[in-house]
């Protein structure tokens, strides 16, 4: 297994590699630049050039990428151009509410669609299937910044029951943490839960027909029994699989979510350094985000062997 | 008890806990009386002579203080300077600084530090900045209250530039106005109303303020950036917010007490909220239409003064605003409140005309190309180039609009490529906005030049030497009459040659709660008189 595990991780280098000479050629060859952001309306063409040279970008792009990379190689992922910050002080600042965040909606997403998912299974050409699968394709397909602001206005402006905006950590109060957390977390977990119910449904309902479940039934156990430690354990690893892509939907979706709510996370520094053309700030949040998705899948992989054995073999 | 019931029991006291948990955390979100929250725009840039916009011109204000400042008419007052006065010939400014000034480091504010501090400024990429360095022989400290400004020769607008409308110089310690030009002061130690917590400081999530204990108000009662600074509250927590909806929602809710700018389309949520105020706080803006004066058609002034009649600006300030209690159209190139107003050669900018427009468009080469037109920003920049590209097919000329960030139109600007040869890089009409007060003193206006021939000088390449000429002159002029006189000249010649068209002026209401009282109108917002009651 640790073999396993190392193997994996040195794979994982070439990877972050790509991502990297993409990141900086994508960001690169998009118009504009810092000096342009950080001059003034009335700069000369002349001011706006020797900026650019105080900032480093009138050096070949080949250069500049292997300054950048030899940086990386030694952990440093640079400064931003603009709030003159390291990268990293900016994300440290950031990382806690994407991670609280992400940690609620997979809570939220898992903790619902997965029985709901088996619910509909169970209940298969049922009307509670149906509503299931209904309330599914809702959650699919409602634009997650449309379903946030309707909750704020309801819930936030008129009920005046959640705040309509903000984080606040978990440190200062786990109350105050979790008000602050239910609306971002439900309006980005909407969609990721409907994935979820979905694909546990379509597994479950191909498990249940299987030899194994029918002598389960036979030999008197009660459905709940049969359905969660049988059924739905030998669901799992499709299941698990989809936990693990969705995890990308979910980095899609903390950018626009964190706008809504105005949560001042890694989507957030995100955008802004991209709209700022702040290079070093989009390269270096580019790649712990991929660093990130590496690291999810490899331990959904790794899950695999603890749901089925065989794996192990 | 049966097992389900306790299962019941237990599910609903954890439901009530959660209640009162929310119930109290709402509680924690209402900003306290002594703490004015503020919902605004995202700051890149703290140090006040880098460069930066307006959110940065904003900082300045809190933090730092500067010699002189504008009051609402427009007239020079003294703000750290005690008095001032000038040699016989004009040559020569001496200013005494005001006593008991201090930083927030407690150390006084010495004439060492101005000097320091409008020399570092003066090395600036602002265009007032560069006018004061053009007239400046020196700057020089008399004692530790008394410095002086001698200039190369007479300049008639010398106060207005020393003062600058637009990012005053700021007087920041000399220990840190001896950081270079192209690098950044980490250090943000002012002489300003408020003190900035730099450990509370998350770039694009917030920015806290504190009272400054020491400072000593002006007697006068404030007007714009002139008069007394009296600070009410002991916080002020300047929150980053970007989406318009999520900042109107949280003053609704009360989580924030102000929002610096409504935007016209969400008036109407908070119009007939009772518990909100709406007022402008900032002067207003201005529409700006630049042309590239070296791609055809545009390169021939028949076609750019066919955009004076083709351009309405109750049309289009009705576009951005959707309420004429919040435009003002102005037939002049200046500032409509400056006194340099007139409506001197004005009338096809006052009446649109479009069968005039057409017919100028073809004297002046139209031949069926596509034109260029794009923008970046904010709604009324996308609703200004829309009503423009819609007037221009009006007229039967193909136009093709794009709305892009502002990285990629400031990049896009610069280009002097052909649009109608390279349409994807170059372009005809660039759609802007600019602040009110920006274009109220003709001399300095930093948007108006005629430097552009041969493809050199400022975006839109208008290349007219009267209008720099003119520009000197008017600095030089000896009396206002002349001044006036320079300025409608000077007009006569912008529209003559058409470097850019205003599309007139609106404004943008602050949104604040009903317990906040004592706001003062400014070119920038500033938060000083303000209190909650």
């Amino acid at each position: 297994m640790f073999t396993y595990i190392v193997r994996r991780c040195f794979a994982a280098i070439p990877v972050m590699i790509v991502v990297g000479v993409f990141v900086f050629l994508l960001i690169h060859l998009t118009p504009g630049d810092p000096a342009d952001i950080l001059a003034d309306e009335d700069a000369t063409p002349a001011e706006i050039e020797q900026l650019r040279e105080s900032l480093g970008l009138d050096k070949p792009l080949h250069t500049q990428f292997l300054i950048w990379s030899g940086n990386i190689a030694t952990g440093d992922l640079g400064t931003s151009l603009l709030v003159s910050k390291p990268v990293t002080t900016l994300m440290a600042q950031r990382i806690e509410p994407t991670i609280f965040l992400a940690i609620t909606t997979l809570t939220f997403a898992v903790f619902l669609g997965v029985p709901l998912g088996v619910m509909a299974a169970w209940k298969q050409g049922t009307w509670w299937d149906h509503a299931i699968m209904i309330f599914a394709v809702l959650g699919f397909s409602v634009p997650g910044f449309w379903l946030g602001f309707m909750f704020v206005s309801k819930f936030a402006v008129d009920w005046t029951i959640v705040p309509a905006q903000g984080f606040v950590s978990i440190r200062e109060g786990f109350g105050t943490f979790l008000h602050h957390m239910i609306l971002p977390t439900i309006t980005l977990g909407s969609s990721y839960m409907a994935l979820i119910t979905r694909i546990t449904r379509a597994t479950v309902v191909e498990v249940l027909k299987e030899d194994y479940i029918r002598t389960a039934y036979a030999k008197g156990l009660p459905p709940m029994k049969v359905l969660f430690r049988h059924a739905l354990q030998n669901s799992s690893i499709p299941i698990v699989t989809v936990i693990g892509i969705g995890f990308a939907l979910l980095i899609n979706g903390v950018v626009v979510i964190e706008t809504v709510f105005n949560i001042p996370g890694m989507g957030n520094l995100t955008i802004e350094a991209v709209l700022d053309r702040d290079y070093p700030v989009v390269q270096g949040v580019i790649l712990v985000f991929s660093g990130i998705y590496v690291l999810v899948n490899l331990v959904v992989d790794l899950s695999y062997s603890i749901f089925d054995p065989r794996v192990r073999h | 008890m049966s097992k389900r019931s306790l299962v019941f029991s237990m599910a609903l006291a954890m439901g009530f806990s959660v209640l009162v948990a929310s119930g109290s955390a709402l509680a924690q979100r209402i900003p306290p009386k002594d703490t004015l929250r503020f919902a605004g725009f995202s700051v890149k840039v703290l140090d006040p002579h880098f460069g930066g916009g307006g959110s940065t011109e904003f900082f300045q204000y809190k933090v730092y203080d500067s010699l002189f400042a504008f009051d609402e008419n427009m007239v020079v007052q003294p703000q750290m300077a005690e008095k001032f006065t000038w040699n016989a010939d004009k040559t020569k400014l001496t200013v005494t600084l005001r006593p008991g000034l201090k930083f927030h480091d407690g150390q006084p504010v010495r004439a060492a530090d101005a000097v320091a501090s409008l020399k570092r400024w003066s090395n600036g990429r602002r265009g007032t900045a560069r006018i004061f360095k053009q007239f400046t022989k020196s700057i020089d400290v008399v004692d530790d209250k008394t410095l002086t400004w001698t200039l190369t020769e007479p300049f008639g607008m010398s106060m207005e530039v020393i003062t600058s409308v637009r990012y005053p110089p700021a007087i920041i310690p000399e220990r840190l106005a001896k950081t270079p030009r192209n690098k950044q002061i980490k250090d943000f130690t002012g002489s300003g109303p408020y003190v900035f917590l730099p450990d509370e400081y998350v770039p694009g999530k917030q920015l806290h303020f504190k009272k400054f204990e020491d400072y000593v108000p002006r007697s006068e009662p404030p007007s714009f950036t002139a008069g007394g600074k009296k600070v009410h509250v002991k916080k002020l927590e300047w929150k980053i917010m970007k989406d318009d909806a999520t900042r109107v929602a949280a003053l609704r809710t009360g989580e924030i007490d102000l929002i610096q700018e409504v935007p016209h389309a969400l008036r109407k949520d908070l119009l007939t909220d009772p518990n909100v105020v709406l007022k402008p706080l900032r002067t207003g803006r201005q529409g700006l239409i630049f042309i590239n004066h070296l791609a055809p058609p545009f390169d021939n002034k028949k076609a750019r003064q066919a955009l004076l009649w083709l351009i309405s600006q109750d049309e289009t300030l009705t576009a951005i605003t959707g309420d004429p209690a919040l435009y003002q159209t102005c037939p002049s190139v200046w500032t409509c409140a400056s006194p340099y107003a007139t409506d001197v050669a004005s009338e096809a900018i006052m009446k649109q005309d479009l069968e005039k427009a057409k017919q100028l468009m073809k004297e002046g080469g139209y031949n069926g190309q596509t034109i260029q037109v794009f923008q970046a920003g904010s709604t009324a920049t996308f609703s200004n180039a829309t009503v423009l590209a819609a007037n221009l097919r009006k007229i039967g000329v193909k136009v093709q609009h794009q709305a892009m960030n502002r990285g990629a139109a400031i990049a896009r600007r610069k280009n002097t490529v052909d649009p109608n040869k390279d349409p994807k890089k170059g372009w005809h009409i660039y759609v802007q906005a600019t602040q009110e007060v920006t274009p109220s003193i003709p001399a300095l206006m930093g948007l108006l030049q005629g430097d552009g021939c041969n493809k050199k000088g400022f975006y839109g390449w208008t290349c007219d030497e009267r209008i720099g000429k003119l520009k000197v002159a008017f600095g030089q002029a000896k009396s206002e009459a002349e001044r006036k006189k320079i300025a409608a000249e000077l007009q006569k010649v912008v529209y003559d040659t058409v470097p850019y068209i205003q599309t007139g002026l609106y404004s943008n209401e602050a949104a604040y709660r009903s317990n906040v009282k004592g706001a003062v109108r400014a070119p920038s917002p500033i938060y000083w008189n303000i209190r909650k009651e």
